[in-house]
C-alpha cells in the first residue's frame, strides 16, 4: 500500500470513529456545535424477538432509537400491502412506543406477517426511517366444544285404541228404531236382520281394532319435554358461545421477527 | 263444573282439527234393502224392496259436495194401499269437514214414488251431522250420520212435522288402496201430520246399506 492510500484508510477510519461517536451523542454534539449536523438523521427500530402476549392486557413495545432528538411516528400495515395500515402510533418525541395489537375498529389483528414502519422527523428537517417485520399468531384458546343436540322424544306415539267407538255404533242399529221410531210402526216388528249384522259386523270390527289396532296419538307430554330440552340447549350454546368468544379474545398471541424479511 | 268438563271432553274430542286434505273425486255404487212401514188411516201396511244407488263425491280442503241418486221398487207384503210402488231419490249436499271426526252438511233430497194410485213428490231440506271416528286400525272408521231434514213437503200436500235419517255403521279403505266398502244400518222417519190434504201418515224406512267405494282421483 502506498503512504497516500494508507493515509486515506486512518482518514476514513477516523471518520468512521467520528460518525459512530456522533451518533452516540448526537443531541450534546449537535446542540453544543449550534449548527447543523453534518451526519444524516437515522433511526433504528427493535422489538422483542419472540414474545407471547395477553392482548387483552398487554402491548408491544416498539424501541425507537433515533440518531438524534426527533419526533417519531410508527404504524403497522400488513406486509404485503403497505398501504393496509392497521396501527398508527402517535407522534412522540422521544420513549417507548407500544402497539396494542389492535387493527381498525380495535378489534385484535388476525395472524399474519406484519411490517412495523418508523418515521423521524427532527427540527433540521432531516428525515430517516426503517422497517421490521413481525409475525403474529394468535395461540389457541382454551374453548369448550359446543354439545350436541339433545335427544328428542317421539312427539308423536304408536298407541293402542283408547276410545272403543265401535261399541255405541255397533248397539245403536238394535236400539234407534225403539228410541226414535214410532211405537206403533215398530209394535210387533220383528228382529231386525239388517240390524244385527251391521252390529254384529260393527261389533267384530270395532273388537279386533280395539285389540289389535294402534294409531298415532300427539305426545303432549313429550312435546313439553322437548321444548324444554330444545331450550335448554339454546341458552347452553349460548352461554358457550359467549364464553369461548370471550376466551378467544383474551387468548395469548406469539409474536416474533421475522428475520427472513428483506 | 260437571257440564263443563263433559263440553271440554267433547270439544276435544270432536274438533281435532282436520288435516289439510287435498281434492279427490270419490264415486260409489250399492244398494239398500229397504223395509218400509207405513201407518194410514188407522191402518198398518209394510212394504219391502231394494233400492240402487250410485254416489259421487268431489272434495276440495274441508268442502265436499255429493251427490247420490237411488232406484228401486217396494213390494207390498201383505194389503198395502200403494201394491207395488217404484221408489227414485236424488240427493245433494255440501258438507264441511270441521274436524277430523265431525263432518257438517247441507242436504236436499227429492223422493219420488210412482204406483198405480199416482205419483207422490216429497222435497226435503235440512242439515246433517256425520261422525267417522277412526277404530284404530288404518283405514277402519265407525260411520254416524243424523239428518235432521226440517223443512220437507210433499209437493201438492202437507208439510213433515218430523223428517229424521240416519245411518249407522262403518267403512273400510284398506290403505293405499283405491276401493273401500261401507255398511251401515239405515234408520229412516217420516211424520205427516193430518192436514187439508190428507189424514195423518207415519212412515218409517229401515234397512241394510252397502256400498263400494272408489276413488277416482287424489287421496
Amino acid at each position: 500500500m502506498t503512504p497516500v492510500a494508507r493515509g486515506l484508510v486512518r482518514s476514513s477510519r477516523a471518520l468512521a470513529w467520528l460518525l459512530a461517536a456522533a451518533s452516540r451523542q448526537p443531541a450534546v454534539a449537535q446542540q453544543q456545535a449550534g449548527a447543523p449536523s453534518p451526519v444524516p438523521l437515522s433511526v433504528q427500530v427493535a422489538v422483542s424477538a419472540d414474545t407471547i402476549l395477553f392482548p387483552a392486557r398487554e402491548a408491544l413495545p416498539i424501541v425507537v432509537r433515533p440518531s438524534r432528538p426527533a419526533r417519531v411516528v410508527a404504524t403497522v400495515s400488513v406486509a404485503d400491502d403497505p398501504a393496509a395500515v392497521v396501527w398508527r402510533s402517535d407522534t412522540v418525541a422521544s420513549g417507548p412506543l407500544s402497539w396494542d395489537l389492535q387493527g381498525p375498529g380495535a378489534s385484535r389483528v388476525g395472524s399474519g406477517r406484519y411490517a412495523i414502519r418508523v418515521s423521524a422527523h427532527d427540527s433540521e428537517g432531516g428525515t430517516a426511517s426503517a422497517v421490521l417485520f413481525v409475525v403474529v399468531t394468535a395461540l389457541p384458546a382454551d374453548t369448550v366444544a359446543p354439545p350436541p343436540p339433545p335427544e328428542m322424544l317421539p312427539e308423536t306415539l304408536l298407541v293402542g285404541q283408547t276410545t272403543p267407538w265401535a261399541i255405541p255404533i255397533a248397539f245403536a242399529p238394535i236400539v234407534l228404531p225403539s228410541y226414535l221410531g214410532r211405537r206403533s210402526l215398530n209394535y210387533g216388528r220383528r228382529a231386525d236382520r239388517a240390524a244385527l249384522v251391521v252390529a254384529a259386523t260393527v261389533g267384530i270390527a270395532g273388537y279386533v281394532a280395539f285389540t289389535r289396532g294402534r294409531h298415532l296419538e300427539r305426545s303432549s307430554e313429550n312435546v313439553r319435554l322437548n321444548a324444554e330440552a330444545r331450550a335448554l340447549h339454546v341458552r347452553r350454546l349460548a352461554e358457550i358461545r359467549e364464553a369461548n368468544a370471550a376466551a378467544r379474545a383474551s387468548a395469548a398471541v406469539r409474536v416474533y421477527l421475522d428475520r427472513s424479511a428483506p | 263444573m260437571r257440564v263443563g268438563r263433559i263440553a271440554s271432553a267433547l270439544a276435544a274430542v270432536l274438533l281435532v282439527p282436520a288435516g289439510a286434505g287435498a281434492q279427490s273425486v270419490e264415486a260409489a255404487a250399492g244398494g239398500f234393502v229397504i223395509q218400509r212401514r207405513v201407518e194410514y188411516r188407522s191402518g198398518f201396511y209394510q212394504q219391502s224392496g231394494t233400492c240402487a244407488s250410485i254416489a259421487g263425491a268431489v272434495r276440495a280442503g274441508p268442502l265436499r259436495a255429493v251427490w247420490r241418486a237411488c232406484s228401486g221398487t217396494l213390494a207390498a207384503s201383505g194389503a198395502a194401499p200403494d201394491a207395488d210402488v217404484r221408489i227414485q231419490a236424488e240427493v245433494t249436499g255440501l258438507d264441511v269437514a270441521a274436524s277430523r271426526l265431525l263432518v257438517l252438511g247441507f242436504r236436499r233430497e227429492v223422493r219420488r214414488f210412482e204406483s198405480d194410485a199416482g205419483v207422490t213428490v216429497w222435497h226435503l231440506r235440512g242439515g246433517t251431522v256425520r261422525l267417522e271416528p277412526d277404530f284404530g286400525l288404518r283405514g277402519l272408521r265407525g260411520l254416524v250420520d243424523v239428518s235432521v231434514l226440517g223443512t220437507g213437503r210433499v209437493r201438492g200436500g202437507a208439510a213433515f212435522a218430523t223428517v229424521l235419517q240416519t245411518a249407522m255403521g262403518a267403512s273400510f279403505d284398506p290403505p293405499g288402496g283405491r276401493f273401500g266398502v261401507r255398511l251401515s244400518y239405515r234408520f229412516e222417519r217420516y211424520d205427516l201430520p193430518e192436514s187439508a190434504a190428507g189424514p195423518r201418515r207415519l212412515e218409517q224406512f229401515t234397512g241394510l246399506a252397502v256400498e263400494a267405494t272408489v276413488r277416482l282421483r287424489g287421496r
